[in-house]
């Protein structure tokens, strides 16, 4: 009985890694599960290749290394957590106070569903506490491609993705999942001002109009020039 | 290295012909990953397929190693993939060539109309494409059919922008001594064919050599070598952006087809697209590959452009306020804005970094950022 709904909690985290939407606690019991059970490697490859059929993707070998691979991610996040500091030395002569509010590794989960700003402090806002070593955020995925929907919203930087798990927290602000008790830093993710936003979408619209005029990328970038533009702009 | 490759064609058509049938892909899938299991070397990594594949932003040897060992697909391929069929490693790498050279003609010279789906991060946006020839320039259209009424005419776009890289004329796909320069920043392999919009294409894959560009996977029309399928591919063969045919008409324009449609259309002329004024910023890292090829002046500030012949990231240092002092990034499917700040003489100034490359590249392209002497 208890071993059921064990297995149910699994497969669903499992349906929610999927969306790109699972928590660092479910994403450590999948692979706690994943180690231990071959039966689900094999569910989660299975998972991937009609996912990818869906998408009518060219279907390749799966790597059954998950577990492996996902670890290894995990355990490369940190260490780039620490050693991207290296890049923004240049960037010293403002940084000894941090503008960085470190995103954890469960927000950074939970981050994947939003094709947002991300991480984009204002600098004027008052320093916290940080973690030594963890201002910068370290690559995190980007949200990715697996569920498409389409989208009445107004285009824009901030639109979360609708998916289930995401309407509780789905007004324009984003605040990711804080759990008490993870000893992880909170983030929190200020509402983009109508500057800041107008100055993306401009940077965004000139970067692409150059863009077409390099590389072979067919009509792409004017697709990308025009996606962002305000009507009336 | 060999049998993947086949599986993997096989496995592929076996699925396109089946994949109406939804029912058949849950019956499929455990099959097909018995067969992986049966037959695939881990090592033939797989970096479409979201999730599984081995995370290429891992920068260390392995990864590399990894990218060295791929190889063409076998050439004792099936008989129904005559691309993968030919593929020893020298030919294949000539049929790539001619394919990316049949690319860079196509998108500027052929005529056609099409409706298209553009997608990124679960959103998905239709758009009216057309692109036509007018006196030796180029005239696009774009219209986007969901979502805000949004709409670009882009005329002029005839030139394309040079590589400040001495004496090579057009760089990029157009010629031999451009794709040489691309290769050695992608390696680039034949994947086989896929039908879109109801047209044959061949698959290619660039394969990012670094960590610092992104993987692209385009479909050409195996008529005309129009790519009828992009996708941008981030790390662990994530998909961050596709764009995609759904209907394609070759025929000639009219010019009633290039007339705007909304009448807030925004119209883009580009008599000068690639500006090399002076600018007295400078980076003073770029990644391996990408040169400058625009320098534009901007009201608040300088723009500066580059590219290393498929990818392009922009760099802007303006004087904007202290309203847009922000640190961070934004992303928009696989753009990324990275936003950082300079002083220079008691002057703050606002960098951004846009472009379709990882995000830890931009950071540090924008922590780059000098200013001259």
């Amino acid at each position: 009985m208890s071993h059921g709904n064990h297995q149910d909690r699994l497969n669903e985290s499992l349906s929610a890694l999927m969306d790109g939407e699972v928590s660092e606690l479910e994403l450590q019991r999948l692979l706690k599960a994943s180690a231990a059970s071959a039966d689900f490697g094999a569910r989660w490859s299975r998972y991937q290749l009609a996912a990818s059929v869906l998408r009518r993707e060219q279907v390749a070998p799966v790597d059954s290394g998950l577990a492996a691979s996902i670890s290894a991610a995990i355990e490369r996040e940190d260490s780039l957590s620490q050693s991207a500091g290296g890049g923004a030395e240049a960037a010293d002569g403002l940084a000894n106070s941090r503008w960085w509010r470190p995103l954890s590794r469960g927000a950074v989960a939970a981050t994947v569903a939003f094709a947002a700003i991300l991480g984009v402090q204002q600098i004027s806002t008052v320093q916290r506490d940080v973690q030594p070593g963890a201002e910068l955020v370290a690559e995190v995925e980007r949200p990715a491609q697996p569920v498409v929907q389409s989208s009445p919203q107004p285009s824009g930087f901030y639109v979360p993705a609708p998916t289930t798990r995401s309407v509780s927290t789905a007004g324009p602000r984003f605040v990711p999942d804080y759990q008490p008790g993870a000893g992880e830093q909170a983030v929190i993710q200020q509402m983009p001002t109508p500057e800041l936003m107008r100055h993306l979408n401009r940077v965004m619209i000139e970067h692409s109009e150059q863009a077409a005029h390099v590389g072979s990328q067919g009509m792409v970038p004017f697709a990308r020039a025009t996606y962002g533009e305000e009507v009336g702009m | 290295m060999r049998e993947p490759g086949n599986e993997r064609s096989h496995l592929g058509s076996t699925i396109r012909r089946a994949n109406n049938l939804l029912l058949a892909l849950f019956l499929l899938a455990p099959a097909a990953y018995a067969q992986q299991l049966g037959g695939g070397s881990p090592s033939a990594d797989t970096p479409v397929v979201d999730g599984t594949a081995v995370d290429s932003s891992a920068v260390d040897s392995t990864a590399v190693d990894n990218f060295v060992v791929e190889n063409p697909p076998a050439d004792n391929a099936i008989a129904d993939h005559p691309i993968a069929d030919s593929a020893i490693a020298g030919s294949a790498s000539v049929e790539v060539e001619q394919w990316l050279g049949k690319l860079a003609r196509a998108v500027t010279e052929l005529e056609y109309r099409g409706l298209v789906t553009f997608e990124h991060a679960g959103i998905l946006e239709t758009l009216q494409v057309v692109h036509a020839v007018r006196d030796g320039e180029q005239v696009e259209r774009v219209r986007y059919l969901s979502g805000d009424p949004r709409e670009l005419i882009s005329h002029g776009s005839g030139k394309n922008c040079e590589r400040t890289s001495g004496p090579i004329a057009r760089t990029g796909l157009w010629s031999r001594v451009g794709q040489q320069e691309v290769q050695r920043a992608y390696q680039f392999i034949l994947r086989g064919e896929e039908r879109i919009a109801d047209r044959d294409t061949v698959v290619i894959e660039a394969r990012p050599r670094d960590r610092h560009r992104l993987g692209l996977v385009v479909n050409l029309d195996r008529e005309t070598g129009l790519p009828l399928k992009t996708m941008l591919v981030g790390a662990q063969g994530r998909v961050l952006e596709r764009y995609q045919f759904v209907q394609l008409d070759l025929s000639p324009v009219q010019d009633s087809d290039l007339q705007p449609q909304s009448a807030d259309a925004r119209r883009m002329d580009n008599n000068n697209p690639c500006s090399t004024s002076q600018s007295r910023w400078q980076l003073s890292w770029v990644p391996d590959g990408f040169k400058p090829v625009s320098v534009k002046p901007l009201s608040d500030g300088d723009m500066l452009v580059f590219s290393d012949g498929l990818s392009v990231f922009t760099v802007f240092v303006q004087r904007l306020g202290p309203e847009l002092n922000f640190k961070g990034r934004a992303i928009r499917g696989a753009t990324v804005a990275y936003m950082d700040r300079i002083e220079v003489d008691g002057v703050a100034y606002t960098v951004t970094v846009v472009g379709e490359i990882p995000d830890a590249t931009a950071q540090r392209v924008a922590s780059a950022v000098t200013v001259e002497g």
